[in-house]
């Protein structure tokens, strides 16, 4: 359409030019040139015939001349006149010509047009095909990513168990080999290993022998033990109630084992969905959780390694985000990073962001990192109640020195809010108790924050004042490698029986979360006045996921009747608890 | 080390404003560009001498996130002192303050010194005027600072202001006690208080107590 009104314009221009340029002499100059050739004329006549004629014979002979000259004036103007018309029929059939020629140039146009049109569609509908094609193939990837992971991890349990059982039949074969030497009177079937076993002396025992050098002769029954460990907490749903597990994970993982023991740990808990994780991790969340993770992503310290580096960053940033998206309730909360960094070294990203959901929903209580934190200062309490019951003396010094906070609950929290990963407790001890942690909920952290208490009780009974207690409990040293032996015999030991009214304690504890709770609400109310209170307040849980966990359904039940039940019956809803945390 | 008085003083102010660099540039004399989020809270201590006596600033540095004042507001109670600080590059940071300034005086000492301390005072995208800020500080009764924790400008006498304006109101009260004292209507010798309900410090009870170990 375009080049039409091009053309045209430039059709006019071109006529403008043409009628300008053509002669078209102007009637004034023809008459001056005619007046020109006839005054000419006349002044010849003038002087010839001036000197014999009569002025009345002059005066009638130029009134016949003017007369012809008007008439060859007339003629010379009518024949420019005809030219005029003659020029203007071809300039009308000019234009016409070039009319049509516009015309059928804009018929092209718009053919041309169309022709663009149905080919660009063809093309976008190509497009969408392939995006189509894409996205299926995407989530195909996914999946076969998922599928290789698992039969990677299928492939490294075999290994593991066929190492063993190498190991296993060959210290069966020496053993053999030596009653052979020994006393001639064996079975036949194990003549028969030695025989193979002897015939394959050159080529297999250098094999062998590889083999056993690499893993040495202690890691032995550890790979064995942790091997088995490892395929039982896939095929055995029952594995809490497993003593041997439980005691054997106390102790602490190997660091080899770990991101398979947790990762088996977590398989039996959540369900994994495929395409989740990479549809919460690109999607950023509420403006202000994204300035705090920005904000604390540099100030989280990598806790293995000291590599820092962007795609590390990056990492921890999409699994924080996918966390944030994902539980809109919790959002982001300073501690979950540690959480998360501390993940992102054992397991692969999306295992950690699952891992992350697992631990706030599963393994801690409600409300530790959402709304006003009422489950985390009630299991404060609890502690700080626990040790007024285990240790009278050093909790009535510690009041002593501080009447108005209490010490003991301050310091569990700031531990609680972080799960031990903190400078001031090794990394190693830290693991192990996350370890057990994993295995068996949140009853282990209690017990190790009560199991620190007593661990630095002398100290703790020499301080003189409040900020020796805090330096003594935020001490750099405060958890090491070479304590860990006597504090987890505190913790799973010696502060047992938990107590003689344990559910005294579970009451308490209820009715401190009840009252927190109640708090929290006034709170509220008050800061529903403050915009600048509250933030996150007021954002349900997302229900991207239908698939809960297991516990999580059974705490959710818990959470109900923790609602609609008067408080009198308290102690029948912790009976589950109770249960949980009697060995 | 033995010392006549004890003081708690908090840190407050929102997230990232510098107060644990604050905290480590006065008590330890150092800065690390690369520190971790505070959570829940941390301890610092640092005795400094006022007026010939020894005054242990025990210092409570709180996390800033919105989420924590659950749990930080907690330990508000009982501190004498507290060091209120925002970032003068983030005006936001400085609209917070009257949200801690009435958490404060929710939770804590009723006569407690406040001290507004405006950080990263070496940083040339300065946001919040000085006037603005002292006019803030002026209309709620506390006094007003500048530091930067980067260079160490002003954390040192920001400190020094708090725990002297505290030593001033509590040896005031601790000369009116004394005559109190000597006229008969109290028998028993207390410690000293800001209010008539909470103890700032014994300082008998610990100078012998500390020496002894």
């Amino acid at each position: 359409m375009r080049k039409a009104k091009k053309l045209t314009k430039r059709i006019k221009k071109a006529f403008e030019l043409e009628s300008s340029i053509l002669p078209v002499p102007p009637p004034r100059k023809s008459l001056s040139s005619t007046e020109l050739r006839s005054s000419q004329r006349s002044s010849h006549e003038d002087v010839s015939i001036e000197s014999d004629e009569s002025d009345s014979a002059r005066s009638s002979r130029s009134s016949t001349k003017s007369e012809t000259a008007l008439a060859l004036e007339n003629e010379n103007l009518q024949e420019q006149l005809s030219l005029m018309m003659i020029k203007l029929t071809e300039k009308d059939k000019l234009i016409h010509e070039l009319d049509a020629k516009n015309r059928s140039l804009d018929e092209q146009l718009r053919e041309g047009e169309s022709t663009m049109r149905l080919w660009i569609n063809q093309l976008k509908n190509e497009i969408l095909t392939l995006k189509d094609d894409n996205k299926k193939k995407e989530t195909a990837l996914l999946a076969y990513q998922e599928q290789n992971m698992l039969l990677n991890e299928e492939i490294l349990e075999l290994n593991g168990r066929r190492k063993c059982e190498v190991m296993q039949a060959s210290f069966h074969a020496s053993q053999n080999h030596r009653k052979y030497s020994e006393a001639s009177d064996s079975s036949l079937l194990e003549s028969f290993l030695i025989e193979d076993d002897e015939e394959q002396n050159t080529s297999v025992d250098e094999d062998s022998e590889f083999v056993l050098v690499a893993d040495q002769e202690a890691p032995d029954t550890e790979t064995c033990v942790w091997e088995e460990t490892v395929s039982g907490i896939k095929n055995n749903r029952n594995w809490p109630n497993n003593n041997n597990v439980k005691l054997l994970i106390r102790q602490g993982v190997p660091p080899r084992f770990r991101p398979r023991i947790w990762r088996a740990l977590m398989n039996d808990q959540i369900v994994l969905r495929l395409g989740l994780y990479s549809s919460l991790a690109n999607e950023p969340p509420h403006e202000d959780v994204v300035k705090q993770i920005a904000l604390d992503l540099p100030r989280t310290k990598r806790w293995l390694l000291n590599d820092y580096s962007p795609q590390f960053r990056e990492k921890l940033r999409r699994v924080l985000w996918a966390f944030a998206n994902y539980n809109k309730e919790i959002g982001y909360c300073q501690g979950l990073n540690r959480i998360a960094c501390l993940a992102l070294e054992h397991l692969y990203e999306e295992d950690a962001f699952y891992f992350l959901r697992l631990v706030t929903e599963s393994f801690l209580p409600q409300d530790y990192y959402s709304g006003n934190m009422c489950g985390i200062r009630a299991d404060g309490a609890l502690i700080s109640e626990i040790l007024r019951d285990k240790a009278p003396r050093l909790s009535e010094h510690l009041r002593s020195l501080d009447p108005h906070v209490d010490t003991v609950a301050t310091v569990a929290t700031n531990w609680l809010l972080i799960i031990f990963i903190d400078p001031s407790i090794d990394i190693t001890v830290t693991l192990k108790i996350w370890d057990a942690f994993l295995f068996e909920g949140n009853k282990v952290l209690i017990r190790w924050c009560i199991a620190i208490f007593l661990y630095h009780e002398d100290k703790l009974l020499k301080c003189c004042d409040s900020s020796q207690v805090m330096q003594t409990l935020r001490s750099n040293k405060l958890l090491e490698p070479k304590d860990f032996d006597r504090i987890q015999n505190y913790a799973y030991n010696r502060i047992n029986p938990f107590s003689k009214n344990l559910s005294f304690f579970f009451l308490i504890k209820s009715t401190i979360h009840e009252k927190t709770s109640c708090d929290a609400f006034l709170e509220q109310q008050c800061n529903s006045m403050n915009p600048l209170a509250n933030l996150s307040a007021g954002n349900k849980k997302s229900e991207l996921d239908p698939i809960k966990t297991k516990r999580q359904s059974k705490t959710s039940k818990f959470r109900y009747q923790k609602r609609h039940k008067p408080t009198s019956k308290t102690t029948v809803r912790y009976e589950d608890e109770l249960r949980k945390l009697r060995l | 080390m033995s010392y006549d008085y004890l003081f708690k003083i908090v840190l407050v102010g929102d997230c990232g404003v510098g107060k644990t660099q604050i905290r480590n540039r006065y008590t330890l004399d150092e800065f690390n560009p690369q520190s971790k989020s505070t959570i829940g809270v941390e301890f610092a201590f640092k005795t400094v001498n006022i007026d010939g006596n020894e005054v242990k600033g025990q210092i409570w540095d709180t996390s800033g996130e919105e989420r924590y004042r659950a749990i930080t507001s907690a330990y508000y109670r009982g501190s004498v002192g507290a060091v209120l600080v925002y970032d003068v590059t983030k005006p936001k940071t400085f609209e917070a303050l009257e949200n801690w300034a009435s958490q404060l005086r929710q939770y804590a000492d009723e006569n407690i010194v406040v001290c507004v301390v405006g950080n990263k005072i070496d940083l040339p995208t300065r946001e919040v005027s000085t006037a603005e800020a002292e006019r803030f500080a002026r209309g709620n009764g506390f006094f007003y600072m500048e530091t930067s924790a980067l260079d160490g400008t002003g954390v040192e006498s920001a400190f020094r202001q708090v725990m002297k304006k505290i030593f001033e109101i509590v040896d005031s009260r601790q000369q009116a006690r004394k005559k109190t004292v000597r006229a008969g209507s109290i028998g028993k010798t207390r410690s000293i208080k800001l209010t008539d309900a909470d103890d700032v410090a014994e300082p008998s009870k610990f100078s012998s107590c500390c020496k002894q170990m």
